[in-house]
């Protein structure tokens, strides 16, 4: 029996550290299985779309004349090494083994941990993403004669994409881990994404701009000059663009320069192999990383100290404030909450846009459809609905802490009815408003005044709603990537898109119908008629709604907290 | 006749085919320090949820102050505080909203919120990072925010499940202080904690539960009585004892090859 201290390590741990990402990497998935959707998702989704580009570019590899096919080597090379690079900023990681900061505790060598993580990318599914455009290289200068420096410019490449990612991760993994920066980051991405229409749209429009400025000789001389134009002049000097003139030098027949170009990618994988490894030494020793986050105290404490300020709130009664007061923070200090608050206020230009960019305004605002007051009611609907729903669960894990209070419930409800009538309400006002102005007509009015009624009675579906088909959402997703994720099961799920809309389509009836017969008849007094019963009606449903959710939630409130628990809790 | 501060009869819950807490008679007198122990998993936390209204109970009751919990929940929960398993805190807010929020939610005065939330701060040394929100707290501070927010209203009966769980001396000091200072004022305690020191220290009476049912209840004296030992007999052995398990390894020939 060995003495204590005595045990040696064995000579190589790599097929253990394999084994052990291996395990990690199928436990994720057996353990949450929205990540096998997600998984699948992105294969359906970026599948097809990175064969097509593998197919694109072979086909372009071979069949391309001049600098053509290296230009576009250099050109995916770099743009994959791209993407390795912010990879870990949009996903802070892909896999939980992948952090091999955790490993830094055991007597492993040096060489292990490298090689590891480098064959650890095998397990990660975005790698075989890769791998088509890899085979396309391949195909496309695979069976000339620079097949050996083909082979090594892959391989180089292959380690550069793979050390990047590790790189950026202990070099800014102390921003990346910040609450500060998954609040940012889900903020816009989220707006990105919402925004992709209008970006191409911009482009599209930025293109035909530049085109249709262009005269006959000036395309010729711009076609002339991009004919001419070296792009690996540029590229070369990338880390992934060094092999991409390798393989070029090697095709021309200069081998010496081809080897002088991959010792230079070789060198730059070497150094920064080396940095990584301080980096991480530094990291295992307490060092922190290289860039951590920014304090955030100061900004916080700004907002904090204002609440001591007299306000509108003290309007209400204390508790009321205090709810609301509470809500309104929310609002603002949940990322996700902020990203729903600014799409409702771009909604009306998602709405818009395809209008706006094709409509004929040469008939001035008689060009607009005299209906167009019957649409401010869907507005109201959607904005009111999409502020308001799931209201319960972006309490997040303050839902026990509220529950444990005395407070009646349905004055939690009614609190929470007040800030979306705030939230939703002033930029509905602002757009229909606008509308009004500018079309001057008594069916706008009465659509505006009408639509707001209707929104305040959604609410009241919306509280009940929330009690009897609640979502859980992970407020504190430690990924970006992770922000939305939330629980729920199928009947919450139906119960979503069937009853919630039905009921709101229902208790929305009286007021939509008095607004629709006005229409029809032409009669205004009705219209304005409708609209103020709209409002009342809308009050006397929500202040009703707040009650029955209020009764309901106090019968099953055990039962909604354990509902709300995420499966990581 | 005695007032009960807490009283359970035949309370039970059962998950699945697992009871965790299997009819549980209990009770704690106004004003005593309860000290409530378990093994990991033997339905200390279950307990106290049921106790608090967060956790439906298969059968039995939970009176607070003689007012059943699950009758009339409202006037049970303005009658107590409670430090959760967990410590659900609004991650959003910070320390200085949270502890405001909570006091005016159990109907305290707005101006005695605001001096009893400052006072509360300082004394659990939470002043210089009170408008830093909770989610960037470390373990430490939580418990102390979620402490102070459970104790702004002077609760009857304060409910803490494991509050000297990754908490530093200094801070278990205050805590410690807060907890004597409020029973002195007839706050009556019902924790749950590992550390058997602290309970042998502070509580009054003792109850032990492991798999879901009560195997021991009393005073130190009784609990000694009860097992049959001398005056010398710590709380860990007469605990060990009560819950059936063993510590000694070099008896059983366990981690034999640490030479």
């Amino acid at each position: 029996m060995a003495a204590l201290g005595e045990t040696t390590p064995p000579r190589s741990q790599l097929g253990t550290l394999l084994r052990l990402r291996g395990k990690l990497t199928l436990r994720q998935f057996s353990r949450e299985r929205g990540r096998i959707i997600g998984a699948i998702v992105v294969v359906l989704v970026f599948g097809p779309m990175i064969v097509g580009a593998a197919f694109g570019t072979a086909v372009g590899y071979r069949t391309l004349e001049g600098q053509w096919p290296t230009a576009l080597l250099g050109a995916v090379m770099v743009g994959m090494w791209l993407i390795w690079l912010v990879f870990p900023i949009i996903a802070t990681s892909i896999n939980e083994s992948a952090d091999i900061t955790h490993l830094l505790i055991f007597p492993i060598s040096r060489r292990d941990l490298v090689l590891s993580t480098l064959l650890g990318t095998f397990f990660d599914y975005p790698t075989y993403l890769m791998l088509p455009l890899f085979i396309a290289v391949f195909i496309g200068f695979g069976f000339t004669s620079a097949f050996p420096i083909v082979i090594l410019a892959i391989l180089f490449s292959y380690g550069h994409m793979v050390l990047i990612g590790q790189f950026i991760t202990v070099t800014i993994g102390g921003i990346l881990q910040s609450r500060r920066f998954r609040d940012v980051a889900i903020v816009f991405f989220s707006l990105i994404g919402s925004s992709c229409y209008f970006i191409n749209l911009a482009f599209q429009r930025g293109v035909e701009r530049f085109t249709d400025s262009l005269s006959l000789q000036e395309e010729e001389a711009f076609a002339e000059t991009f004919a001419g134009w070296q792009p690996l002049n540029i590229l070369q000097w990338f880390p992934t663009g060094a092999p991409a003139r390798a393989v070029q030098q090697a095709l021309d027949g200069s081998w010496g320069t081809a080897v002088l170009w991959l010792l230079y990618s070789a060198v730059l994988l070497a150094v920064l192999t080396w940095i990584w490894f301080q980096l991480l030494n530094r990291l295992a020793t307490g060092g922190g990383f290289l860039i951590g986050g920014r304090p955030q105290a100061e900004k916080e404490k700004r907002v904090a100290q204002q609440t001591g300020r007299r306000s509108l709130l003290d309007l209400l009664p204390d508790d009321l404030a205090a709810l609301v007061g509470k809500e309104l923070r929310s609002v603002w200090r949940i990322p996700q909450r902020r990203v729903g608050l600014v799409q409702g206020l771009l909604l009306p230009v998602f709405m818009m846009g395809p209008f706006l960019y094709s409509a004929d305004f040469s008939g001035g605002i008689s060009a607009i459809p005299r209906w167009f007051g019957l649409t401010l009611p869907l507005y109201a609907l959607f904005l009111f609905w999409s502020t308001s729903q799931n209201m319960l669960a972006w309490e997040g894990r303050g839902l026990p802490a509220l529950l444990l209070t005395p407070q009646p419930r349905w004055r939690l409800f009614w609190a929470k009815g007040l800030v979306f009538l705030l939230i939703a309400g002033i930029p509905y006002l602002i757009v229909s408003g606008a509308a009004t102005a500018i079309l001057r007509d008594w069916l706008t009015v009465v659509g505006m005044v009408t639509g707001l009624g209707m929104g305040i009675t959604t609410m009241a579906v919306t509280a009940v709603g929330s009690v009897l088909f609640p979502i859980p959402i992970n407020l504190e997703a430690k990924r970006t990537r992770g922000a939305y994720q939330s629980g729920g099961n199928f009947k919450t799920g139906c119960a979503t898109v069937t009853v919630i809309p039905i009921s709101t389509a229902v208790v929305n009836l009286p007021a939509a119908a008095l607004l629709g017969l006005a229409f029809f008849l032409n009669l205004p007094w009705l219209g304005f008629v409708g609209a103020v019963f709209s409002l009342v009606y809308g009050f006397g449903i929500l202040y009703g709604g707040s009650r029955l959710a209020g009764n309901l939630l106090l019968e099953r409130e055990p039962e909604l907290v354990a509902t709300m628990k995420l499966p990581e809790e | 006749m005695t007032s009960w501060a807490v009283e359970t009869r035949g309370l039970t819950r059962q998950f699945d085919k697992k009871i965790a807490v299997d009819n549980l008679d209990l009770t704690v007198a106004t004003g005593e320090f309860f000290g409530f122990l378990g093994p990991n998993g033997a339905g200390k936390s279950t307990t106290i949820n049921m106790l608090v209204g967060l956790l439906r109970p298969t059968s039995g009751t939970a009176l607070i102050d003689g007012i059943d919990m699950w009758h009339e929940p409202l006037a049970a929960k303005a009658r107590i505080g409670v430090l959760p398993e967990g410590m659900q805190l609004y991650q959003r807010l910070t320390a200085r909203e949270y502890i405001r929020f909570s006091g005016t939610m159990y109907g305290v005065p707005k101006a005695e919120v605001e001096q009893r939330t400052e006072e509360l701060l300082d004394l659990l040394t939470l002043t210089d990072d009170a408008d830093k929100l909770i989610v960037d707290y470390s373990h430490g501070m939580r418990k102390k925010t979620a402490l102070a927010a459970a104790v702004i209203h002077a609760p009857r009966v304060l409910f803490l499940d494991e509050p000297f769980e990754g908490i530093d001396a200094i801070s278990g000091r205050i805590i410690r202080d807060v907890l004597s200072r409020l029973r002195e004022h007839g706050t009556t305690i019902f924790f749950s904690s590992h550390i058997l020191e602290v309970v042998e220290r502070l509580c009054t009476r003792v109850a032990v539960i492991a798999n879901g049912r009560l195997v021991a209840q009393g005073s130190m004296e009784e609990l000694r009585h009860q097992a049959e030992t001398g005056d010398e007999t710590t709380l860990e052995e007469l605990f060990l004892r009560a819950v059936g398990a063993s510590s000694d390894l070099e008896a059983e020939g366990r981690l034999s090859w640490l030479r």
